[in-house]
């Protein structure tokens, strides 16, 4: 009955989230302007003066399994960011079962879980630690990073004088060198220029896609069609729909009737 | 509730009909939702435990702490010319300073109270450290919290290893002050003793990794906490006797004396050097507050663990 070792899976059963919100409102507009904010999230309930609570996510329910790579598509606030935390682990549901199996890496915010002040090598070797790995093994995975990043001496240099697009390539760099089991990315391909969303799209194709698990949450519609086979529209909080990629985005166009030469304008 | 078919998911739904199925290779996919449901049960840990165990997974994971607490340090002196070597100096400044003021002001035994003030002040200002940093274990970290799935404890593990680097630094400090001052140790004074101090000093490390995870869950919780802490450890350092006896201010010193947890942490260190016996009474206390302490926080943090992420 118990899965195998190496089994890599996700599996969500009703997941559903809500945390509570700390913010005091110290003045009229304040409290307004953070409810509003919080809004878009989900809905409010309010248990006392000082703490809210914010229903983030709502019967969620999904498996994936090797070689699956999800898309969560949805407007701002839709949940995408609670739910890759929650598939990472960060935030445990509040309802619901959930069971995710593997080793993960995430890139989500830039510079999350990268020291600034220590030097690009520092931190390929912090990651990898993270990642769980000895010490034979970094030394591999050094060259990797190295390969793939081009930043050649940069990499002695503190992270905090990388540009955004040098740092952006270290952090996706490691993420993927390290051999997740499970690669969760919040908006992250769309950036950076031309070559490094080519060449990291390879990556992810060629060396990652086919053994792992991939959830990527992106309002990039190419990007997503292009790299991804099944895609999850979330709407505040709730699971619209979860199907391959052209059809969620179609019922998501139906949905909000947009106009998808317009939405492609504003993407590409 | 988890008999109800997946609404919307079209595609590897879990099969609902293949329940009894005990192939050796089972899958998510060849599980029901009701087997998958006990598998996950059966990997929870009562929340009761849960504390304790992240505190084991942390202290596994002893790699990561190192290198985070080098990396702390390195940080901290990132760019400055004497690097670590301003953690000696701005000791040994301060130090001087006590002891040409405090030491000099009643006059005779100067060599015993600059002892006195030299390793008392060593073990206070450990437990101030564990306090007065302990309130951001986890707000300091969120960066990484948020990031990564990490036992919590490995960050109070970090913060002590970051402490003990500086503890040792203090110490070759320290040990020069009471070379200089070795008038005022205990004449009887024999490697036995110097082991028991030793000893206590470590034993106040292993407790600065409770305090800093209890009081940076609480401090997570109630942000008051934090600037309340601060507050209470400056009026906490006139309370213990760092730099007084409890015999030169009377009834009034023995009561903050007795029922003051610190006295009792530095006591184990100092008394052994200053009268060359060891402290039976002081360590049964230590040992129980140690004790409790650590359940009351490894209980704590098995309660909070799922919380932690939201109220960072």
């Amino acid at each position: 009955m118990t899965p195998t070792e190496k089994q890599i899976c996700i599996y969500l059963k009703d997941v559903g989230l809500t945390y509570p919100v700390f913010a005091r409102a110290r003045h009229k507009g304040a409290r307004s302007r953070d409810e509003e904010q919080a809004g878009l999230m989900g809905q409010i309930q309010s248990k006392n003066k000082s703490i809210r609570s914010v229903a983030a996510l709502g019967d969620i329910s999904f498996s994936l399994k090797p070689g699956d790579r999800l898309a969560l598509i949805g407007a701002n606030g839709a949940g995408k960011t609670t739910l890759l935390r929650v598939l990472a682990g960060i935030y445990k549901p509040s309802s619901g079962d959930i069971l995710v199996e593997g080793r993960i890496a995430t890139l989500f915010q830039m510079g999350m879980g990268m020291r600034a002040t220590a030097s690009g090598y520092r931190n390929i070797y912090l990651q990898a630690l993270l990642a769980g790995h000895s010490k034979s093994r970094i030394a591999e995975l050094v060259e990797d990073v190295e390969d793939f990043t081009e930043l050649g001496d940069f990499l002695h240099m503190p992270i905090n004088t990388y540009s955004q697009g040098m740092a952006m390539r270290l952090n996706f760099a490691v993420a993927t060198a390290i051999r997740p089991d499970i690669l969760l990315m919040d908006e992250w391909l769309g950036a950076g220029d031309a070559k490094f969303r080519k060449k990291a799209n390879q990556r992810m194709l060629k060396t990652f896609a086919d053994a792992g698990i991939s959830v990527i949450a992106s309002h990039n519609r190419m990007l997503v069609k292009k790299l991804c086979n099944k895609a999850l529209w979330l709407d505040k909080g709730q699971q619209m729909f979860l199907g391959d990629v052209k059809e969620t985005f179609e019922r998501m166009d139906e949905y909000y009737a947009v106009d998808e030469d317009e939405d492609m304008a504003d993407h590409a | 509730m988890s008999d109800t078919p997946t609404r919307t998911s079209e595609i590897t739904s879990p099969d609902t009909e293949l329940v009894e199925t005990q192939t050796p290779a089972t899958t998510i996919d060849t599980m029901s939702d009701e087997e998958i449901r006990k598998l996950i049960k059966s990997k929870e840990v009562s929340p009761l435990l849960l504390g304790f165990q992240d505190m084991w997974e942390g202290l596994k994971r002893f790699q990561i702490w190192t290198t985070f607490a080098s990396e702390d340090l390195q940080q901290r002196y990132f760019r400055a010319g004497l690097g670590l070597y301003w953690i000696a100096i701005s000791y040994a400044f301060f130090l001087g300073g006590y002891i040409l003021i405090v030491g000099r002001l009643a006059g005779d035994g100067w060599a015993e109270k600059s002892c006195y003030i030299t390793i008392g002040y060593l073990a206070w200002l450990q437990m101030n450290n564990a306090v007065s940093e302990g309130v951001g274990t986890f707000t300091m970290n969120a960066n990484w919290i948020k990031a990564a799935r990490l036992p919590f404890s490995v960050f109070a593990y970090q913060a002590t290893v970051r402490n003990c680097l500086n503890l040792a630094i203090h110490a070759g400090v320290t040990i020069v002050v009471l070379i200089i001052f070795r008038a005022g140790l205990s004449p009887d004074l024999t490697a036995l003793e110097i082991a028991y101090s030793v000893g206590a000093m470590i034993f106040i490390m292993l407790n600065t990794v409770w305090v800093q995870i209890f009081f940076g869950i609480i401090a997570l919780r109630y942000r008051d906490i934090a600037h309340f802490t601060s507050a209470m450890m400056r009026l906490f350092f006139f309370f213990t006797p760092v730099l007084w006896r409890a015999n030169l201010i009377g009834a009034y010193g023995e009561i903050i004396f007795t029922y003051n947890p610190f006295t009792y942490f530095i006591q184990i260190v100092r008394l052994p050097l200053l009268e060359a016996r060891f402290p039976a009474h002081e360590w049964m206390v230590v040992s129980i507050i140690s004790l409790c302490g650590f359940l009351i926080t490894g209980i704590m943090l098995g309660l909070t663990h799922k919380k932690i992420a939201f109220w960072l």
